[in-house]
């Protein structure tokens, strides 16, 4: 905040509910700019450096192990190689955004409202929904077409409702 | 608009494309369909003879679209997404699909399958970057081939690559523009927005494409939208705040210049200018890279070759299911499929993912502190002497050499990630946003409260206005 306006800025504190000691500072507005030097003094100055986001050299400490980054490739669908490439990146991704563990933060906040939709929606009676249900109709613009999807359609062997599935959807898996 | 002005844009087009690699598919069709609006009788319709891009993540039943990776090549979608279908039953006809990052993840425009879009307002030669995500639909319009272009803005996509080239930018309230059929990247924020080299063009796209769509779970209902109209007012004098959070030190003394000459102009017709406060902002970088990987990592477990595009010989690779065909995803989307997948183990999830989710809630209720139009979704208090709108710089820079961009991006990953800290913070809270350019290859950024949207482009055109006087 500039020194200059701070005395005068409105500003929102909001109370921790879990850890006193900490505060959140809200948004603040200042008094209005009455002169064209005010105007560039504000522009001239910043409160922040997002370089200093940016780190300079690899912190070793946050270096995932190497059983770490084989496991997030598995569970990403992704080819294990790379590895000391990806460690070096992923410590440097985590040095970012790791800033946010020392964050206050208001323990009270619900955090499904992060989702940009009504916080406190109607709620759907028993009779909307079962009219819901009743009016349902396919769509066809969602592509919801009776018979548009032969399930046992890769069964080579197939008698009176009945198949056998012997080839699957997937290649090279023996 | 005439037959000969869209036939002329049209005819452009192979010259652009050879010298900036602008689209993904090019129409062949685009200038008999043209030729064709009057047989159709489709002369009167509001945007007949009119020439769209459309960004290759929003689907077209009649074209290709790849997300610019490989591992969707060839896909065709088996229906238009709703904004293409308004689009078409408007009267355009869409010249191609543009040129993006793949699936979205990029700030330059750099990371596509089938190569990097350059800037049309520099010779091909320079090879300065648009930015990006939607690097093509922005390329597009100030190539001037076509008359305006639909892009995404996920955390800047849309106006990050306005201010580069010099366009009109403009990212509506989240849930505004219809997302049915709109390949996801982070759902929770990705946003359809416009590209268009005038606010004329801008306001009439925006208000053909500005409907409730049942197809789509977060479009904004018709009694929300009924709220945002009764509560809008037209104001002879708009309160205009500053905040202080988007002014960096390194920012070009020529950004610095132009912003301050806005603001001078703005008080001198007669609107209040106050300095803004929001801390927050300054989270804003490490909750989205928190967020939208994760998301990221939900939407793209679908491509396992065997429903769409691409799909390698085999489905195994050391007992690791789909690996061959997930092998496809280009370098900057695997890198984020691993951060997301990091952040979502249970080792992390409570201190990287929960948190940041209530870091976003927080941001949002600071923003609804500030401004004076009340937030319908949160229901916060508001705060009647609050702003109507904000401004900032939209980049932190001018664009730069396509090298120069790499050598950046793999001297550290992060140097790319910061040059949406103008952009992002808008997106986390659902605001409405324009990029107004403001001079070569930079913009500024004019928002707003959630559902504000009419009032903010009221606002651009006299912010434009000043910005040319």
């Amino acid at each position: 905040m500039l020194p200059a306006l701070r005395r005068q800025f409105v500003v929102t504190v909001r109370l921790f509910s879990g850890k006193s000691s900490q505060k959140v500072v809200g948004s603040s507005i200042g008094p209005k700019f009455t002169s064209d030097k005010e105007v560039e003094e504000f522009l001239g100055k910043s409160t922040w450096n997002v370089r200093d986001y940016v780190p300079t050299s690899v912190d070793q400490k946050l270096i995932p192990s190497e059983e770490t980054v084989v496991k997030l490739l598995k569970i990403s669908g992704l080819p294990i190689e790379n590895i000391d490439q990806i460690q070096v990146r992923l410590a440097n991704q985590l040095s970012f955004i790791n800033r946010l563990h020392s964050l206050p933060v208001d323990e009270d906040i619900n955090p499904n409202h992060a989702r940009i939709i009504e916080r406190n929606p109607k709620g759907l009676d028993y009779k909307s929904l079962m009219d819901r249900v009743k009016n349902q109709e396919k769509s066809q613009a969602l592509g919801e077409l009776s018979g548009s999807w032969d399930s046992t359609k890769s069964a080579a062997v197939k008698l009176h409702g009945f198949f056998i599935l012997k080839e699957g959807l997937l290649k090279g898996r023996n | 608009m005439s037959i000969k002005a869209a036939l002329s844009k049209v005819q452009r087009i192979p010259e652009v494309q050879t010298h900036y690699n602008v689209f993904n598919y090019v129409n062949e069709m685009a200038s008999s369909q043209l030729k064709s609006i009057e047989k159709r009788n489709a002369s009167s319709k509001p945007l007949a003879y009119t020439v769209a891009a459309v960004k290759d993540n929003i689907v077209t039943k009649d074209m290709p679209s790849t997300c610019s990776s490989k591992i969707l090549d060839g896909y065709m979608s088996p229906f238009d997404a709703t904004v293409v279908s308004l689009l078409l039953e408007a009267g355009t006809v869409i010249a191609g699909k543009a040129n993006m990052d793949e699936f979205g993840m990029g700030s330059a425009g750099i990371h596509s399958y089938f190569g990097p879009t350059f800037n049309p307002l520099f010779k091909p030669e320079d090879q300065i970057v648009t930015g990006g995500s939607s690097s093509g639909s922005a390329a597009a319009v100030a190539a001037g081939v076509v008359d305006f272009a639909l892009g995404t803005d996920t955390g800047g996509s849309v106006r990050l690559p306005a201010s580069y080239t010099s366009t009109f930018g403009f990212k509506p309230s989240y849930g505004r523009l219809s997302r049915h059929g709109v390949i996801s990247y982070a759902q929770s924020l990705d946003t359809v927005g416009i590209f268009a080299n005038d606010l004329a063009t801008m306001n009439k796209v925006f208000s053909i494409l500005d409907k409730y769509d049942e197809k789509d779970p977060t479009s904004l209902s018709e009694e929300l939208r009924h709220n945002f109209r009764s509560l809008a007012t037209k104001k002879k004098s708009l309160k205009i705040g500053i905040p202080e959070e988007f002014s960096q030190e390194s920012v070009p003394a020529e950004f610095r210049a132009t912003m301050t000459r806005i603001i001078k102009h703005l008080m001198n017709y007669g609107h209040e200018v106050y300095p803004v406060s929001i801390p927050s902002v300054k989270n804003a970088l490490s909750i989205y890279y928190t967020l939208s990987p994760s998301e990221a990592v939900s939407n793209l477990s679908r491509y396992d070759g065997l429903r769409y595009g691409y799909r390698a010989e085999s489905d195994i690779e050391n007992g690791t299911l789909f690996t061959p065909t997930r092998s496809a995803f280009g370098p900057e989307v695997q890198n984020r499929i691993i951060l997301g997948n990091y952040n979502l183990c249970s080792e992390s999830f409570k201190n990287n993912y929960i948190k940041a989710q209530k870091l976003r809630v927080q941001l949002i209720n600071d923003f609804d502190s500030a401004f004076r139009f009340p937030n319908v979704l949160s229901g916060n208090t508001v705060n009647k002497d609050g702003v109507d709108i904000m401004l900032s710089l939209t980049s932190t820079s001018f664009p730069g050499n396509y090298d120069e961009v790499v050598n950046k991006e793999n001297d550290n990953p992060l140097n790319t990630y910061i040059n949406d800290i103008f952009t992002m913070p808008m997106s986390l809270c659902g605001l409405p946003t324009m990029t107004v350019p403001a001079g070569n290859a930079f913009g500024i950024q004019a928002f707003s409260q959630h559902g504000n949207d009419y009032e903010l482009l009221d606002a651009c055109y006299e912010i434009n206005a000043l910005v040319n006087s």
